[in-house]
């Protein structure tokens, strides 16, 4: 062998073993509101954290950051992030916030794109599901709407017996995606038709006077409502003046913000307003070690977490300490591979989400045990990459304090 | 003189340089005194316009930005800026709904980054690219600010108007995040004060208040006024023409009232010094002045009389010369001794002079009037001359006579020279108007004369017209030379001069063609009498070098008395009569009378109704079918033009050839009837029945047309052979060489060629061999005497032989009895073609005709 490739040879040794001395930093993004939903990004962000700190922020030689991003409810903010994330060799994987839109509207770039993107709130149905021929790169551990609308309208027929409704609907993707899926499941329950009201985001005080206005008009006993806490805030306390009658069931947009401070406790029982959760309470009712462990991993000296109820805005911190463990069993999966080793950061995205869609162990999560929560999607498996579904589904209900407990109307079953 | 006129400038100089130096003191103190106070009421107008002007762009501004805040917090704009819905449908709802201030031409919406989304516009007003840039820069800005901006446009959008650009951008708040920004853009017109003079002219700009370069290039005259809480500032720039005007004013005033004070003082000192010295001083000097002029004048007229080369005289007023010039010795001849003292009647007139000119210079002279006139004078030495004499009175200073002047030259050149001008100008004209050889009046004459008594026409005085030709004239000039062609038309003309009387005219039109014109008594039978005369006189003999010649000459008559044609046009009645008389045989008189013009009109109408036909598209194709004389298939049509006039009569050819062959119309026919020819064959071939062949008849002349080939490439069908049937007389003339070319090109083309009334006589074996044509066609005269003569049965077998033996195939017209087609197949015609087999027939009728005759095949089949 000639002097020149016998040093070519020892520099790649040194240079192999350098890397396997040292350990790879990749990231997890947080596009979440952190402006005006800043509660609910919180909770995700918590809960990702929680989850990253049991295993100390690293799996294998692999250390895992956390990068948030604010998006403030700006679907056009998001895309900003989502080439930031797009631009990052080291970035991995996305954690969405809790509003629709902006995966809705950015859904085709994503699935083009390759983003990988994984959802512990943002519920509208559409998500999930891309445009033919496109691969899906969104994961989703939160409530699907397509399950929720029907379970919200079951709800209000069968345990709220309700004999006309009106439908409450901010005017964004999201909004319109359950517009169609509630009508629908009116239909097929064959119950009155309900009446429906649309408003948009930026819904100002005298605008949601005019929708309560015109909602106390059209003699409903319920309101199914579909909002984000600030808009939902106003509108409910001018229905609270207008149309005291009327009972209440939201989605749980409302919760991602201020709305306990900003509705007071004899509007919230006044209207007997109900909140859609997955059945996180439920859980704790029965004693779950997870989310104890959960709670601690999360508990700082300065914010000691007893109960689930003791987080704000709890739901994204249960889903996202959920779909985190199941991420990180994904890249123990693959991330021995010699494909991941060598791969360029699309090329381990992509690894990633195969391993999510073929989990070969089970994942002991909050809310249940994952048992190969994903699959490859297909139009015959419309729900391979929803982790929850309808069983998971459960009606909450404010108390005094504003924390929100499990409703005594309702469990899952209804 | 040069003197009195320093003396009189010097006085008023300093006089004026006083009263000047007077008033500048005065105007310069007064402009002094007054400066500052006039500066700063100027200021203070200034100032007060910039604050009206500011507030005027405020009231604009201000409802535009509450309009822009409004829209912008509109929560359908904030989805849409946020991405919840694609499209701004809410917003346009929106605007469309309020009510937008007229200066508001758009509306910029951008998102966070500041990337534009989207514009509207709500006026016809475009903006610049520097606005489009500043609209750009100033979402940037509010992007971070998150306050309410207005920003102008350093530039206007119109000089004439001086309109600028505004541009309000507020925030586009959700939640109280901004996440885009609602630009309006509004243009303000600032109006040019440029008024009257004595006001204060101002140009106002807008700038903003931080804007450092626009502040700067405000100059240091220009007052600045915010305008509200816009952030913006209202530069004025003022030209003082106030300040000018009320000092300009103050000035003049000054000005008059120390004129008005100084005027009486100055003017008292004037009018002395004006009276005391400078009058006394001027009036000697003017004296002097005009003694010294008249002097001059007076030595240079004399110098300029004596070098004069007109005759000059001075008389007194008895008219006897008191002074002449040396030119008048020179004219007339006479020493100065000899003129002196003498009258100039007495000493230049003669008998020729002119006794009525002398009278009317006597006149003049009475009355004092000057006179000029042209008369004959006498030399000393009796030679007449002649003279162009100008006379006027001499007046004193007093305006009193004192004698006359004279003043002649000599122009007797000039007479002389217009005498012959006049007599050459007279021959001229007699030539124009003549005919050289003859010495007749020409056809000029002719038409002018004829014009002018078909305009003063009378009906009691008819007007008639004697067209001559002569008859063989062109033999005398062939035969005998043209000297004896000349001798025989002076003979003719002095047979006209002879017979025609006193009023008519005789004209020689050109050539041996001539014309009378009985201007008066133009009766028929005068005319007629008239022309009997001379055509007996012209059939006499003339002798020429001792030979006899003959020539005899065809008269055409047309008169007015017979009423058939208006006046004018008798020439060409008597046309038609000479023609007609030329068609009998000639050497005779024909009138143009009621039978004549029948014909005439006839022939007319005939042309008339051809054009309209063309018109129509009246000429239509006929075919008559070839057919073979074994097998009695159809092997070809023949076309033949038909005229199928609007009552459906049939014209053949022979009634309208002629005619529109007169009147060049030949071409254009047979172009019409080919073009229809080609589309019913190609229409036949679209059916499933195509022709065989389809022949045309084309002359000579015809085949060198190129649209003749045009039409045959456009033909829109294949399976049927096209032929030229060219008649055997076109090889007996000099046919140009193009013939054979074009020849060669239809055969090039696939074209087949026959030779038509083959056996009239006229081809050669030589020419047939170079044409080498495909098929001949036996003239059908042989045809018809084949039965009866054996001398056609002989001519027809020696044609068939010919085409034999040159493999030419022949063809049989005229085949109208059983006996003619039996006769032509037994002696070897390939086709035949008449009326046994079938007459020409229409378009319709062929197809009838060919459908019969594939039904009989497909029975025969």
């Amino acid at each position: 062998m000639h002097k020149p490739l016998h040093i070519l040879a020892w520099t790649m040794l040194c240079c192999s073993f350098g890397q396997s001395a040292v350990a790879e930093r990749l990231r997890l993004y947080i596009d979440a509101d952190y402006s005006i939903a800043r509660p609910a990004a919180d909770a995700i962000e918590l809960g990702v954290r929680s989850a990253l700190s049991e295993v100390d922020y690293a799996i294998g030689d692999i250390e895992l950051e956390v990068v948030p991003m604010d998006h403030r409810a700006n679907s056009k903010r998001s895309m900003a992030n989502l080439r930031a994330f797009e631009n990052d060799p080291q970035a991995l994987a996305v954690i969405g916030g809790v509003h629709s839109p902006p995966y809705l509207t950015n859904r085709e770039h994503i699935n083009d794109r390759g983003l990988l993107l994984l959802l512990p709130w943002s519920a509208a149905g559409p998500i999930t599901r891309p445009e033919a021929g496109q691969v899906n790169w969104i994961f989703r551990l939160s409530v699907d709407d397509t399950k929720a609308g029907p379970f919200l309208v079951n709800h209000v027929l069968n345990n709220r017996r309700c004999q006309r409704t009106a439908l409450l609907l901010v005017d964004t993707g999201w909004g319109r995606a359950n517009r169609v899926t509630m009508l629908e499941a009116f239909r097929e329950a064959k119950a009155n038709e309900p009446v429906v009201f649309t408003f948009p985001t930026a819904l100002g005080s005298a605008s949601a006077r005019t929708l309560a206005e015109n909602v106390a008009g059209m003699d409903v006993d319920c309101a199914i409502m579909l909002s984000n806490a600030q808009e939902g805030a106003l509108l409910v306390n001018e229905l609270h003046e207008l149309a005291p009658h009327i009972r209440l069931v939201s989605h749980w947009g409302i919760v991602s913000g201020d709305f306990r401070d900003m509705v007071s406790h004899t509007v919230r029982s006044d209207l007997q307003i109900e909140v859609l959760q997955t059945c996180g309470l439920k859980v704790e009712r029965d004693g779950s070690t997870v989310l104890a462990q959960a709670l601690r991993s999360a508990s700082t000296q300065a914010h000691p977490f007893e109960r689930l109820s003791d987080v704000h805005a709890s739901t994204g911190f249960v889903h996202s300490y959920d779909l985190v463990k199941i991420l990180l069993a994904a890249i123990a999966q693959t991330s021995g591979s010699d494909a991941w080793k060598h791969g360029s950061i699309s090329e381990r995205r992509n690894l990633l989400r195969v391993a999510l869609e073929d989990l070969a162990r089970p994942v002991e999560g909050i809310l249940k045990t994952y048992n190969r929560p994903f699959g490859p999607f297909s139009d015959s498996a419309p729900d391979a990459h929803e982790a929850l579904n309808g069983q998971d589904l459960c009606v909450a209900s404010f108390a005094e304090s504003g924390r929100l407990v499990l409703s005594e109307m309702a469990d899952h079953d209804s | 003189m040069r003197h009195a006129v320093s003396i009189n400038k010097v006085f008023w100089l300093l006089l004026a340089c006083s009263f000047a130096l007077a008033l500048t003191t005065a105007a310069t103190a007064v402009w002094v005194t007054a400066k500052p106070f006039l500066m700063e009421t100027h200021k203070r107008a200034v100032i007060s316009r910039a604050k009206q002007e500011a507030a005027r762009v405020y009231s604009i501004l201000d409802p535009s930005a509450s309009l822009t805040v409004f829209l912008a917090s509109e929560p359908s704009l904030v989805s849409y800026v946020i991405g919840d819905v694609h499209h701004d449908d809410g917003f346009i709802d929106r605007l469309e709904g309020v009510v937008v201030p007229e200066n508001v031409s758009e509306f910029f919406i951008f998102d966070f980054e500041g990337t534009p989304m989207s514009f509207h516009r709500v006026s016809s007003r475009t903006h610049s690219l520097e606005t489009t840039s500043a609209v750009r820069d100033l979402a940037a800005e509010v992007l971070l600010t998150q306050q309410v901006t207005t920003r102008t446009v350093d530039r206007f959008r119109d000089a004439a108007t001086r309109s600028q650009d505004i541009l309000i951008a507020a925030p586009i708040l959700n939640r109280g995040f901004v996440e885009g920004v609602l630009t309006s853009v509004l243009s303000v017109d600032l109006g040019q004060e440029r008024t009257a003079r004595g006001q204060i002219e101002t140009l106002a700009r807008i700038v903003n208040v931080n804007d450092a370069w626009s502040q700067h290039t405000a100059g240091e005259s220009a007052i600045t006024v915010p305008i509200g809480s816009t952030g913006l500032s209202l530069v004025l720039n003022s030209q003082s023409s106030l300040f000018q005007t009320i000092g300009q004013e103050l000035v003049t005033k000054a000005i008059l009232a120390v004129s008005a004070a100084l005027l009486l003082p100055f003017g008292i000192f004037g009018w002395l010094g004006r009276q005391t010295i400078l009058r006394p001083h001027a009036e000697v000097e003017r004296s002097r002045n005009k003694l010294r002029e008249q002097q001059k004048e007076l030595s240079e007229l004399a110098a300029i009389a004596r070098k004069a080369e007109e005759a000059i005289v001075i008389t007194d007023l008895d008219t006897r010369i008191v002074w002449h010039n040396p030119a008048f010795e020179r004219i007339s001849g006479h020493s100065a001794d000899a003129i002196k003292g003498r009258l100039p009647a007495d000493l230049l007139q003669g008998p020729d002079t002119d006794p009525q000119t002398r009278a009317d210079i006597r006149a003049a002279l009475a009355a004092r009037e000057p006179i000029s006139v042209e008369l004959i004078n006498y030399r000393s030495d009796e030679e007449e001359y002649w003279v162009r004499l100008s006379i006027s009175t001499l007046f004193d200073d007093q305006g009193q006579a004192y004698g006359f002047m004279a003043i002649s030259s000599d122009v007797s050149e000039q007479k002389h020279n217009e005498k012959n001008l006049i007599a050459t100008t007279s021959a001229m004209e007699w030539q124009a108007l003549h005919d050289e050889l003859t010495g007749l009046p020409n056809r000029r004459c002719f038409n002018g004369t004829f014009d002018k008594l078909c305009a003063e026409y009378d009906a009691s005085s008819p007007l008639a017209i004697i067209r001559i030709d002569l008859d063989h004239f062109k033999n005398v000039n062939d035969t005998m030379g043209h000297e004896a062609g000349d001798k025989v038309l002076c003979q003719v003309s002095q047979v006209l001069r002879d017979e025609i009387s006193q009023d008519d005219i005789p004209v020689r039109i050109g050539g041996d063609e001539f014309i009378v014109l009985l201007g008066k008594n133009g009766t028929l039978k005068n005319a007629q009498k008239l022309a009997q005369n001379m055509l007996r006189r012209v059939s006499e003999p003339i002798e020429y070098e001792g030979k006899s010649l003959r020539v005899g000459a065809s008269f055409g008559i047309a008169s007015s008395e017979c009423n058939l044609v208006a006046t004018e046009e008798l020439v060409r009645a008597a046309d038609a009569a000479l023609y007609i008389a030329k068609e009998r045989g000639r050497n005779q008189v024909i009138t143009y009378g009621a039978e004549e013009h029948k014909k005439v009109v006839a022939v007319r109408d005939t042309a008339e109704l051809i054009r309209l036909g063309l018109e129509r598209g009246e000429f239509v194709p006929f075919y008559q079918p070839q057919i073979d004389a074994k097998t009695h298939d159809v092997v070809g049509v023949e076309v033949l033009a038909r005229w199928v006039q609007p009552d459906k009569a049939v014209i053949p050819p022979s009634g309208f050839l002629e005619v529109a062959e007169q009147l060049s119309m030949l071409t254009l026919l047979d172009r019409m009837v080919m073009k229809k020819a080609l589309d019913n064959v190609a229409e036949l071939e679209r059916a499933g029945t195509p022709l065989p062949k389809v022949s045309f008849n084309v002359t000579a002349g015809r085949l060198s047309d190129p649209d003749l080939l045009v039409a045959i490439d456009e033909r829109d069908f294949t399976k049927t052979k096209v032929s030229f049937e060219i008649l055997e007389s076109v090889f007996l003339d000099d046919q140009p060489e193009y013939l054979d070319f074009t020849l060669d090109l239809l055969r090039e083309k696939g074209l087949l060629i026959e030779i038509d009334d083959f056996g009239s006589g006229h081809a050669s074996m030589i020419s047939l061999m170079r044409v080498r044509p495909d098929v001949l066609k036996i003239d059908q005269r042989l045809v018809y005497g084949a039965p009866q003569t054996q001398v056609c049965q002989n001519m027809v077998r020696s044609i068939i032989g010919i085409a034999e033996s040159l493999q030419i195939s022949v063809t049989a017209e005229g085949v109208e009895t059983y006996m003619h087609a039996d006769m032509m197949q037994s002696m070897g015609c390939a086709t035949l073609q008449g009326f046994h087999f079938a007459e020409p027939m229409s378009f319709e009728d062929l197809k009838h005709y060919i459908a019969g005759t594939h039904r009989a095949q497909r029975q025969e089949v």
